[in-house]
């Protein structure tokens, strides 16, 4: 209980770093937000009546607590670009994101599981150094390239897909996830293989611990002893790696999406930022790093949940 | 019941090829317990392994033969376990013959519940229901003397004591029964006390089960209070064996009276030095350390002197307090009230581990000149000339000037961590487990060598231990300290 | 053991093989092109690979391999330019913070934590966004987006070390503070930091060539690598070399850099 108070008072404090961050360094960019929405031939007291309207003559950390209230009541501000609500602008993208980065997740479990397990067990057998090599090959593919190179062959060539022909999840969702896959399997195959390096030698470690050698002694087989023992001790590191992974997840889907032509948070990110639609983009920064934040404090108690060792 | 006979084993490392079983044969009656001792590297441990069938993959059986009778019946069966196949050994393994090893923590899976790891070799080896295997692993704890079993095979390793530790690991070991026990030093880890409940608990399992124990120990004093027999290894031979008593009175070989030369006789030299210079003194020390938000006591009204020339000895279990007694000597803790008074310089400190005490990056030299070159001391030559003499007076060659710490011995390298510490002018030297790393002869070699420089340079040291025996021997003085108070030893 | 070491040393031989041909390459493209990168040449358009131009030519009739050697050119100013900003910011705060510990470390790690919690390319599109793109700034960017991770690394090799028995020794003899974190532990974490800065250095490149691939990182005239691969794109089904070859350069750089990162550590160790 006392870790799980401890472990929300940090993602508190983190929070609150990142949002006084992010709203600090939207401030500073240069020009005025009022000029911009109304363009550069509006008055000066036409200027002066909206900047009055929206809040931006009062004090800093005025506007900071009333930044922060609306955007958890769920108002995120008004793009400059399309005057619309943020809100709706992003609403029914957020599920594609978040259904990219949930089918990232388990491509890489799905892969890096099996192969470490079956690498430790024939540690400097063939199997082991092939994956290796295959490891750290594909661990220097950028995702975007992948997924270029996944377009034209599966798309161009076998035709498995249409890039670019986006199926909404609204149409039809078994669509949309099949759509989804490649996206996804471009993002996860480095972030697969990282994972792998990495829980192949945590496990690889584990073998050589002492407790490995008494469940030896007491008449376990290799596989007995790699599964129930070791596997259990070694995925420890693992998780908090995962966990480290979402952020890094996120950031690629930005770029894939644009590779793939899916309308995800990602797209809406990039043309803002291009458009210097600064609402926009400071809403969805904001909502990633919760994201973020979140997901890496559930892997901290997943974590305690797991390793017994851990008190307080 | 057991029978070795000229087992050879080598380790393949690389190219090199190093022996370290060479011709073993011994015997094991039933119901026998065997003691089998001598330093590391003296292949004890790697005997005990091959019988256990865990020797590592890179260990090489060159010949010899491994016998076991697994039945009293009268024809007797015998198997050769090192031509058993794998799932064949398997059967044997935690069913016949178990094993406990040194250090109970790492030895059992942290993340495992005791009861899950007691009952493991019973999953394994037997067709038992889930209550009667509950209801053997209740039974085997209380063989093995542990208080509310119902209660402890919900816990992890991590919730008990050092010593309630290696009576689970003894209990998953013997809970099939096994007719022979092997303990690869199951005592080393352990405080004095708990070590002699350790060895009784060990004794009555022999006598209750008749199990035969094959005791693996560097420790003569502990292998003579436990055994009925003694192998004496060194360098992969046997160089003695008897009876225990034999042993003892009439030691056959050299390596074996170093052995028993290592034990305390019991008699101390108790020489107060009330005339002597103070050099340290600590008043009502209390020391506190902040861990997370709490703040814990760990020293409690702690007072003694120390004087020049003097050699006291410090001993605690884990946990005690020692190592904070040590930064608060140092001046490497603020959080203490009372006093801690210096009537000369500060005391330089020599470590338990030689390989981390030694900057890696670093060459002998450099390191030895460090001290000098803060204080902007003398020219480049008269600082190596310095250096070089301190190594001539823990006698070291000057060659090794320009080593580097990985290429010396740890038996070297401790003498260079001790030459550090007088390059400063020091006489007060603090040293913390400084021996517990090294093996014995090499041991008795560094005493001397502390013993020379007391005695030559009225150099005192303040001598940190967990090992009673070893303190005992050279201190005049012994501290104890347990929950952070000290006494006197008797 | 015997295998194991094989399988080390080959990673840092290759790696350190690739990773200066690699470099050569691309320094090799600051001075001398085969053609000037930027001249079109009509009748060229999405030619093959041939002999006159090795890796064939683009949709506007460019030299894909002069490209090549001018994009890594960015490439790598970036890449070099992120490590020194955050290489040499991070370890000054993971070395202090790491040394003394106690409340400074505390901010500080927070601060961090929030930070590396937060993906490093999205902080560089924040200050992007903030203050634009364009090779310097995007170095400039992803510079202060590092500095959270070398921080890290550094400071736990730092606190491991505080505690180790030569520090101590060096401590009680009287060796200034600045002596013993640079002259004393410095030497011994530096395989544990150049390998990270092997990473880092990938990350920087993986970061700039997304963001150029998306249109915010380097933008024209500079060539760069992600806009290559993000131009060609279109093309690929009839001019893969446009796409092919650039990211080939791209996958070979960060594979040397990696498997050096890689070597160094299992040659020279981490320390631990």
């Amino acid at each position: 209980m006392k870790y799980i108070i401890k472990k929300v008072t940090g993602l508190i404090i983190a929070l609150l770093i990142v949002s006084i961050l992010a709203f600090l360094a939207f401030e500073i960019i240069p020009g005025d937000p009022a000029r911009t929405i109304l363009g550069t031939e509006a008055t000066d007291a036409k200027v002066e009546v909206l900047r009055e309207e929206m809040g931006l003559n009062r004090p800093l950390h005025e506007r900071y607590g009333k930044w922060v209230r609306d955007f958890v009541t769920g108002d995120m501000g008004t793009s400059y670009y399309y005057q619309e609500p943020v809100k709706e602008m992003i609403g029914d993208k957020i599920p594609i994101t978040v259904a990219m980065t949930v089918l990232s997740f388990v491509l890489i479990l799905l892969v890096s599981i099996p192969v470490s397990i079956l690498c430790v067990r024939y540690e400097n057998r063939w199997i082991d150094r092939f994956f290796l090599i295959l490891n750290q090959v594909t661990m220097s593919i950028p995702p975007f390239f992948i997924g270029i190179i996944f377009t034209v062959v599966f798309g161009l060539t076998f035709k498995w897909f249409t890039p670019g022909g986006y199926i909404s999840y609204k149409d039809d969702f078994g669509g949309f996830l099949g759509y989804l896959i490649l996206p996804s399997l471009a993002i996860a195959l480095p972030r697969a293989a990282m994972t792998v390096k990495m829980f192949r030698s945590s496990l690889i470690a584990e073998m050589r611990q002492d407790y490995v050698r008494t469940a030896y002694s007491r008449g376990n087989s290799p596989w007995r002893v790699l599964m129930k023992h070791a596997v259990r001790n070694g995925i420890l590191p693992v998780i908090t790696f995962l966990g480290m992974m979402a952020a890094d997840i996120i950031a690629n889907s930005i770029v894939i999406e644009q590779v793939f032509g899916i309308p995800g948070i990602g797209r809406t990110l990039i043309s803002s930022i291009s458009k210097r639609d600064y609402p926009v983009v400071e809403a969805v920064i904001v909502l990633i790093a919760v994201v973020i934040l979140v997901l890496n404090m559930i892997v901290d108690l997943l974590y305690q949940k797991l390793d017994k060792r851990i008190e307080l | 019941m057991l029978s070795v006979e000229n087992l050879k084993i080598h380790f393949d490392d690389r190219e090199s090829r190093q022996e370290v079983v060479r011709d073993i044969t011994f015997f094991m009656e039933k119901g026998e317990i065997l003691g089998l001792v001598g330093e590391s590297g003296s292949g004890k441990s790697m005997t005990a392994l091959t019988i256990a069938g865990l020797l590592k993959a890179n260990a090489r059986l060159d010949s010899g033969a491994v016998y076991f009778w697994y039945s009293d019946e009268p024809e007797r069966k015998k198997v050769n376990l090192l031509q058993l196949s794998a799932e064949e050994m398997r059967q044997l393994q935690g069913n016949e013959i178990s094993m406990i090893f040194q250090e109970p923590m790492t030895a059992l899976n942290p993340t495992m519940r005791i009861g899950r790891q007691v009952e493991e070799a019973l999953c394994l080896h037997t067709k038992l229901s889930k209550e009667q295997r509950r209801e053997r692993v209740l039974k085997t704890l209380e063989d093995v003397e542990l208080e509310n079993p119902e209660e402890l095979v919900e816990k992890y390793p991590h919730e008990l004591s050092g010593g309630m530790r290696q009576r689970v690991m003894i209990a998953a070991a013997i809970v099939c029964r096994p007719r022979l026990l092997i303990a690869d030093e199951p005592t080393t880890a352990l405080d004095v006390n708990t070590q002699a409940s350790i060895l009784e608990l060990l004794k009555k399992l022999n006598q209750k089960y008749g199990m035969s124990i094959l005791f693996i120990s560097h420790n003569l004093r502990v292998v003579g209070e436990l055994c009925h027999r003694v192998l004496v290894m060194k360098d992969g031979e046997v160089v003695e064996e008897g009876r225990v008593e034999e042993i003892f009175s009439r030691p056959r070989h050299e390596y074996t009276k170093t052995l028993i030369a290592a034990i305390p006789s019991g008699t101390m030299t108790n020489s107060f030095h009330e005339q002597r210079k103070k050099v340290l003194e600590l008043r009502h020390v209390n020391a506190y350390y902040k861990e997370g938000k709490i703040r814990r006591q760990i020293l409690d009204d702690v007072s003694f002197t120390l004087y020049e020339g003097e050699m006291i000895g410090l001993v605690g279990e884990s946990g005690s307090g020692k190592s904070t007694l040590c930064k608060c000597v140092l001046g490497l803790l603020k959080d203490y009230e009372g006093e801690v008074i210096h009537y000369t310089e500060r005391p330089q400190m020599v470590f338990q581990d030689p390989y981390a005490s030694l900057n890696p990056k670093k060459t002998i030299g450099w390191i030895l000149e460090e001290p000098l070159r803060f204080c902007k001391e003398g020219s480049r030559k008269s600082r190596r000339a310095k250096a070089e003499a301190m190594l001539e007076k823990v006698h070291l060659s000057k060659e090794i000037y320009d080593r580097y710490p990985r290429e010396l011995s740890g038996g070297q390298r401790q003498r260079v961590s001790i030459a550090l510490a007088l390059m400063t002018g020091t006489s007060f030297i603090l040293a913390d487990e400084a021996l517990s790393a090294l093996d014995v002869t090499v041991q008795a070699q560094i005493i001397a060598l502390l013993k020379e420089l007391q005695e030559q340079e009225q150099i005192c040291y303040l001598f940190v231990s967990h090992d009673l025996d070893v303190v005992n021997m050279i201190c005049s003085r012994v501290l104890v300290l347990k929950d952070g108070h000290v006494n006197w030893l008797e | 053991m015997k295998n194991k070491r094989k399988i080390n040393s080959y990673n840092f031989t290759v790696g350190l093989i690739l990773t200066l041909t690699m470099a050569g390459i691309m320094i090799l493209g600051f001075f001398w092109t085969p053609y000037d990168p930027e001249v079109m040449t009509g009748s060229l358009k999405l030619s093959a690979p041939a002999f006159s131009h090795i890796f064939g030519c683009d949709q506007f009739g460019r030299d894909v391999f002069s490209r090549i050697l001018n994009g890594a050119g960015s490439t790598l100013v970036i890449g070099v330019g992120t490590i020194l900003i955050g290489g040499s910011i991070g370890v000054l705060l993971g070395a202090v913070t790491g040394y003394f510990g106690g409340w400074a470390d505390e901010i500080i790690m927070r601060v961090n934590d929030a930070l590396a919690a937060f993906p490093s390319v999205l902080l560089a599109l924040v200050i992007i966004s903030v203050a634009g793109s364009g090779t310097y700034r995007v170095m400039l960017a992803l510079g202060i987006a590092f500095i959270p991770s070398f921080a890290r690394v550094v400071r736990g090799e730092f606190m491991r070390l505080r505690e180790a028995g030569y520090v101590i020794s060096a401590r009680l003899t009287g060796v200034s503070v600045p002596r013993i974190m640079f002259v004393h532990i410095l030497p011994n974490i530096l395989p544990a930091l150049l390998s990270a800065l092997t990473i880092g250095f990938n990350n920087a490149v993986l970061a700039e060539t997304g963001l150029s691939y998306l249109g915010i990182g380097v933008q024209p005239p500079d060539a760069s690598l992600g806009r290559m691969l993000s131009e060609s794109q279109t093309y690929f089904a009839s001019a893969p070399w446009c796409a092919v070859f650039p990211g080939l350069f791209l996958v070979l750089l960060v594979l040397g850099v990696g498997m050096l990162g890689e070597g160094i550590l299992d040659r020279f160790g981490g320390g631990r």
